[in-house]
């Protein structure tokens, strides 16, 4: 007898019907099919399966918000009537629902009194599916998808653990699944289905392959469902219109991830659907990449070289020129160099310095840069020292104190002694300390070095080469001492973000690199000096702005090799 | 030149050759001469940690100091043991007490010293330099003095327009969305010219850093090697 099965949910309907049944979808256009009476088995002809019940809880659930689950139950006590639990379960649903009695309900009940055996799986799937609700009700443990699978492996429930777990999946899903498709029947019937070679026949075809036919319209994405259910079938795991050995990797892989779900769950669907966008984006990407890599591998070693090559020349010419100048030529005389006006702020605060009084050097750089640091704090340290001023160092670097001690031997030429207030690190802690003039009594003890003069020092010389440091010490030193007067004593690299402070009076004087701490001595001397290394340095400065010119120049040509690459 | 000075000299002048070996590129005379300073600064550094630092004010007061001083010193030994038994995974959520507390401090800190040693300060630089009575103290250099006070208000309002991120209004559809309001986008060019100018003295400082340490190495070198063959 025909039948009109509804395109949205599977359900059989009367020839004459204009609308579904079961879900009110609408059968224009459904061609007419035969009643799968004898060649489907009972649970078949339940009606449309629905997505969810391809597993078992999902069934259940469907049967629930269907409202039949009454009539399965009273199905079911057909065959199984020495069931309690069920009548437990069921027993307000039982009542309430016994007057209305669909044909396909009729004809399973039927067809039960007749064959027992008829409703065989409908039994086991319901039967499993009950006891897994009732674990539910008592364990409440199957409040995620997980934990149902776990259910599923104990002992004791549906299935127990002997059983192989390809026998397990099989039994938990509905036995369509290994049948024909519902589905596929209605493609079949309008003719949706085409027909054809077998893609999996096709041994060695790439993605791209693949994908190039599937634009061409010689593959579709259905034809490959339909492969996938027919290599399935065959017991292929992971078969595809691709060869199984291209997705081996693909295979192990997946296969961890998936572990958890695979007594469950088919994973062996692989559907890949492209637009033609999609397929050009894919052939200029492959097109891209191998051409990268076919270029970057021709001219890498190359460019390696050439980089190379031109280090080595850059550096001999730096290292023999500075060197060659240090041998060969005079020091160079800079006494005509301007003394700036924080250099002559730190003139006038020197020569007012009156004998006898303090003075406090932070050394806060680091050895790298001694030389400097020397060139410019050794006319101070010279005149500081005449005045016979007492002198402290406390330093914010470990080896503050031994640079401290050959400061001293470079810039007077003898060993002088110094009140070492020890070593602090971290600058702001240790400037808020000094700020704050640590005299705790708590915190003192005979041993402990920071023992600040009760009357303050004379002035705090900062010895530093980074600028963010001498804007921690200038910052607590002003905010807290603002009657101590600070002086900066640093290297050319701190000089511009420190000058700030000497503007804003912050800061009493202020000498940053050599140039201006030749000129400072040149001041103090008032004779011409010429400090060792300084013609170096001339020459230095020169190579250097010749060579940002030439890198300016040149900045804009092209490589050869990219004029060549980009021609390919 | 005696025999010590003669040795830390030549060991001095190979470690240099290792360190400028880099010119030609990471290699493995570079590698061993950056382990090496790695080595021994780390194991000065420990020994100058507590020579200076752990001994004087730790261990000292603690041993030799009075009841409050001992008294004082549970503070600073209850941050350290917490600090120290946080490196056992179980008890790492203990550490969090001691940095946090150091975090807080140094922030404070910091925070303070900006606000009333950097913010104010240099804000009443630039207004101070609008003040009619210091132009008045020096009626020859007053044109020099305003157009120094008007450069530095440029520069400031300049590079704070270059750092002001405010979209445009849009009054039509086809407006630019990421286009800033054209007040603060010509104030922004203005103050590129200062960042620029600030960067390249910046610039100009870190290289004549480097360079005269380089100088001085090579200096080094160049008198030891006068010295072994016989110069002064």
């Amino acid at each position: 007898m025909p039948v009109l099965i509804c395109p949205v949910c599977g359900a059989e309907n009367p020839i004459s019907g204009e609308k579904c049944l079961k879900c009110d979808a609408t059968l224009d256009g459904v061609t007419p099919l035969d009643a799968p009476v004898e060649g489907l088995s009972g649970d078949e002809s339940l009606g449309s399966p629905t997505k969810d019940e391809q597993d078992l809880p999902g069934l259940l659930q469907s049967l629930k918000d269907e409202g039949d689950i009454g009539e399965v139950e009273e199905s079911l006590q057909n065959g199984l009537a020495s069931n309690d639990d069920l009548s437990d379960i069921f027993a307000e649903k039982e009542a309430s629902d016994e007057e209305v009695v669909p044909d396909w309900l009729e004809r399973i009940r039927q067809r039960a009194k007749e064959e027992p055996d008829a409703i065989g799986d409908v039994t086991q799937k319901i039967s499993a599916a009950l006891e897994t609700i009732a674990d539910d009700k008592d364990e409440n443990k199957h409040d995620d998808f997980q934990s149902w699978i776990e259910n599923i492996r104990k002992p004791g429930s549906a299935h127990s653990e002997d059983q192989p777990a390809n026998e397990l999946k099989k039994e938990n899903l509905p036995s369509r699944l290994s049948d024909e498709d519902w589905l596929m029947r209605i493609r079949k019937a309008e003719g949706k289905l085409p027909e054809g070679p077998d893609p999996t026949e096709q041994k060695g075809n790439s993605l791209l392959q693949w994908l190039i036919a599937l634009e061409e319209g010689r593959e579709t994405p259905s034809k490959l469902g339909d492969e996938t259910s027919a290599a399935d079938e065959e017991g292929d795991e992971f078969s595809s219109p691709i060869t199984s050995g291209d997705y081996q990797v693909v295979n192990e892989q997946t296969q961890k991830i998936a572990t958890p779900f695979k007594d469950v769950l088919d994973i062996d669907r692989l559907m890949v659907d492209i637009s033609d966008e999609e397929q050009e984006q894919v052939n200029l990407f492959e097109t891209v990449v191998t051409q990268e890599n076919q270029a970057g591998q021709q001219h890498r070693p190359l460019r390696k070289i050439k980089h190379w090559i031109w280090r080595l020349v850059i550096s001999l010419i730096l290292i023999s020129g500075l060197t060659a100048s240090l041998l060969v030529w005079d020091n160079a005389d800079i006494s005509g160099a301007f003394l700036s006006p924080q250099n002559a702020a730190f003139l006038s605060w020197s020569e007012a310095r009156q004998p006898g009084g303090s003075l406090l050097f932070i050394v806060d750089f680091q050895p790298g840069y001694f030389s400097e640091i020397m060139q410019i704090s050794k006319p101070i340290l010279g005149m500081m020292l005449e005045k016979d001023m007492e002198i402290s160092l406390l330093s914010t670097t470990p080896s503050g104190e031994l640079l401290f001690e050959n400061l001293l031997a470079e810039s007077t030429g003898e060993e002088l002694a110094f009140t070492d207030l020890g070593y602090l690190p971290m600058s702001s802690l240790a400037a808020y300390g000094i700020a704050n003039h640590v005299e705790n009594e708590l915190l003192q003890t005979p041993e402990s070095p920071i023992v600040l003069p009760a009357e303050g020092y004379d002035g705090i010389l900062l010895l530093s080469d980074q600028a963010e440091d001498v804007q921690i010490w200038v910052e607590q030193l002003t905010a807290l001492m603002p009657e101590t007067q600070v002086l900066l004593l640093l290297t050319s690299q701190a000089g511009p973000l420190s000058l700030p402070y000497w503007e804003s009076g912050q800061v009493d004087g202020m000498i940053s690199g050599v140039v201006e701490a030749a000129a400072f001595e040149s001041a103090v001397s008032g004779q011409t000096v010429s400090p060792v290394g300084m013609r170096a340095y001339q020459l230095g400065s020169g190579l250097m702005v010749l060579m940002l010119l030439l890198g300016l120049t040149l900045k804009n040509r092209p490589d050869k090799d990219d004029i060549g690459e980009g021609a390919q | 030149m005696n025999l010590s000075d003669l040795a830390w000299g030549i060991i001095g002048l190979i470690l240099t050759v290792m360190v400028l070996s880099y010119a030609i590129g990471d290699n493995f005379l570079f590698r061993l001469a950056s382990h090496i300073f790695i080595g021994l600064t780390a194991g000065y550094f420990l020994v100058v940690i507590i020579h200076q630092i752990v001994w004087p004010y730790w261990v000292t007061p603690l041993a030799v100091g009075s009841w409050g001083q001992r008294a004082w010193m549970i503070i600073p030994s209850a941050l350290v043991l917490l600090l120290i038994i946080s490196q056992f995974q179980k008890f790492s959520k203990l550490g969090i007490i001691p940095v946090s507390f150091l975090i807080g401090v140094t922030t404070a800190i910091v925070i303070g010293g900006a606000v009333f040693g950097t913010l104010i300060p240099q804000i009443s630089t630039i207004v101070e330099r609008f003040e009619p009575s210091a132009w008045a103290a020096a009626p020859e250099q007053t044109g020099f003095l305003v157009l120094d006070a008007v450069v530095m208000l440029v520069g400031v309002i300049g590079v704070l327009s270059f750092f002001y991120f405010g979209r445009r209004k849009i009054e039509f559809p086809d407006d630019d969305q990421t286009k800033r309001p054209r007040f603060f986008e010509g104030l922004g060019k203005i103050g590129q010219v200062f960042i620029g100018v600030t960067l390249g003295a910046i610039f100009a400082g870190i290289f004549s850093s480097t360079l005269w340490a380089l100088i001085d190495r090579l200096s080094f070198a160049s008198d030891l090697i006068k010295g072994l063959f016989g110069g002064t």
